[in-house]
């Protein structure tokens, strides 16, 4: 401390330290907000249904989705990633987790999601075991904050028949 | 007499003893934080505890120069996760987000497909020449936490060599100086 | 910087970032805005940069009180002879080669 060096230098680094306990702090804060999403989503048309060149069963659909997101974000949410899978089990895998849909919400304004998503990415199986399968929606976050511990959470929305034979 | 005065003056004072204990306490930074940095490797099983990103294909949720800190949980791997993973052939490792899972019926075995979130497609054309998905041997860790800017410090230093070894050469000469 | 001013400028030096640093997350919660927080934890750190960094007058108010030149003259600091006679029956004379 006897030189003003050494000062700047000592309160720099006390400055910093105190930055992260705060950002950790707003952190370890989001750990116990308890959020409460309502959400809804309908299969309205499978557009179509057919086996890919390759051997993939491939299904393009339509649904539509309201979703109440606001209240997972806090005061140390950047954004929240959302999106929607169809998750179904096959007799090759456990479990199949393929999106259909994803949106950055960017602020608690926009997190009141009414859409009707058109086959943004399509339904894909790995081997052909589509056919008359119940596919599962489920909707899914993941909470990008400021600073500090990221949080993913889900939620089960409908669930749907696809058709026995294909479309085309 | 300012601040660099003041160093100079305490070099020119110094004797053996003093350089030898000045030395060992500089060892002593070092090593410290090698042990940290190990440390975390073990806490976390991931290889490298700290990756800086370094493209925008994940904006506006992590811009160049954040940096993520990186967990390695036996728990399987599902859609939405963040991931960093390293492809055959490619030196430079990837942290994007998890958009397919398929897990395998009795092996448990994962085939995983990525996407950056400002991509407009998903990462096959990343891949390797004629791989569809990823496994679990590519996957170094998954991002768990997340800090702004500070991984700036490392993309200016690799960029900018010089700026390293001035900053080396200018906490050398401040430990050295240091009378504790 | 006398002595009592090094202490207390430490001392004011942490009082003050820990100060900010509970100030700005307490507006930023209840303002709910990190942008908030992270301004006034700024503006606290430059304040708190320049009360302990300069030298301020405040912080030599209790100079050292050195012995006067001619004090030390009239009681001559004890002079150690290198000569082992003088020295006694120690046993450091081995080392004054």
């Amino acid at each position: 401390m006897h030189s003003w060096g050494t000062r700047l230098l000592a309160a720099a680094t006390t400055a910093a330290v105190l930055l992260v306990a705060a950002c950790a702090a707003a952190s370890a804060l989001d750990a116990f907000h308890v959020p409460s999403v309502e959400a809804q989503a309908h299969v309205t048309k499978i557009n179509r249904f057919h086996k890919q060149i390759n051997g993939n069963d491939k299904v393009t659909l339509t649904f539509s989705l309201s979703a109440n997101l606001e209240s997972l974000f806090t005061w140390n949410t950047k954004q929240v990633f959302a999106f929607v899978t169809a998750e179904y089990e096959t007799a090759k895998n456990s479990l199949n987790q393929v999106s259909l849909w994803d949106n950055i919400i960017p602020d608690k304004d926009q997190a009141n999601v009414q859409v009707e998503v058109k086959s943004k990415y399509p339904l894909i199986d790995q081997g052909t075991s589509l056919r008359g399968k119940k596919v599962q929606l489920v909707l899914h976050w993941h909470i990008m904050p400021n600073a500090g511990a990221m949080i993913r959470g889900k939620m089960p929305l409908s669930e749907f028949t696809l058709p026995d034979t294909y479309t085309s | 007499m300012g601040f660099i005065g003041d160093q100079v003056e305490s070099i020119r004072s110094m004797q053996v003893r003093q350089v030898l204990t000045q030395i060992i306490s500089l060892g002593m930074i070092v090593t410290s934080a090698l042990i940290i940095w190990k440390g975390l490797m073990v806490a976390t099983g991931s290889e490298s505890p700290v990756v800086v990103v370094l493209s925008g294909s994940m904006e506006p949720g992590f811009k160049r120069g954040d940096i993520l800190f990186l967990h390695m949980s036996q728990d399987p791997i599902r859609t939405g996760e963040i991931v960093v993973f390293n492809i055959d052939g490619r030196e430079i490792p990837i942290v994007h987000r998890v958009i397919k899972v398929h897990e395998r019926q009795e092996s448990g075995e994962v085939d995983i497909l990525t996407k950056g979130d400002n991509n407009f497609g998903d990462d096959r054309l990343l891949y390797a020449q004629g791989q569809l998905w990823l496994q679990k041997h590519h996957i170094m860790g998954r991002a768990v936490g997340y800090l702004p800017y500070v991984g700036w410090v490392t993309i200016v230093m690799t960029e900018k060599p010089i700026i390293k070894y001035l900053l080396i050469g200018a906490l050398g000469l401040l430990v050295i100086t240091s009378k504790e | 910087m006398d002595w009592q001013g090094q202490k207390s400028a430490e001392m004011l030096m942490q009082v003050l970032l820990v100060a900010s640093a509970v100030a700005a997350f307490l507006v930023g919660y209840a303002m709910a805005d990190f942008q908030l927080m992270l301004l006034v934890y700024a503006g606290g750190v430059v304040l708190t940069a320049l009360v302990t960094v300069p030298n301020w007058p405040f912080f030599n108010r209790h100079p050292l009180k050195w012995l006067d030149a001619a004090e030390a003259d009239r009681h001559p600091r004890p002079q150690i002879s290198s000569a082992p006679a003088t020295t006694g029956g120690k046993k450091k004379t081995g080392k004054n080669k």
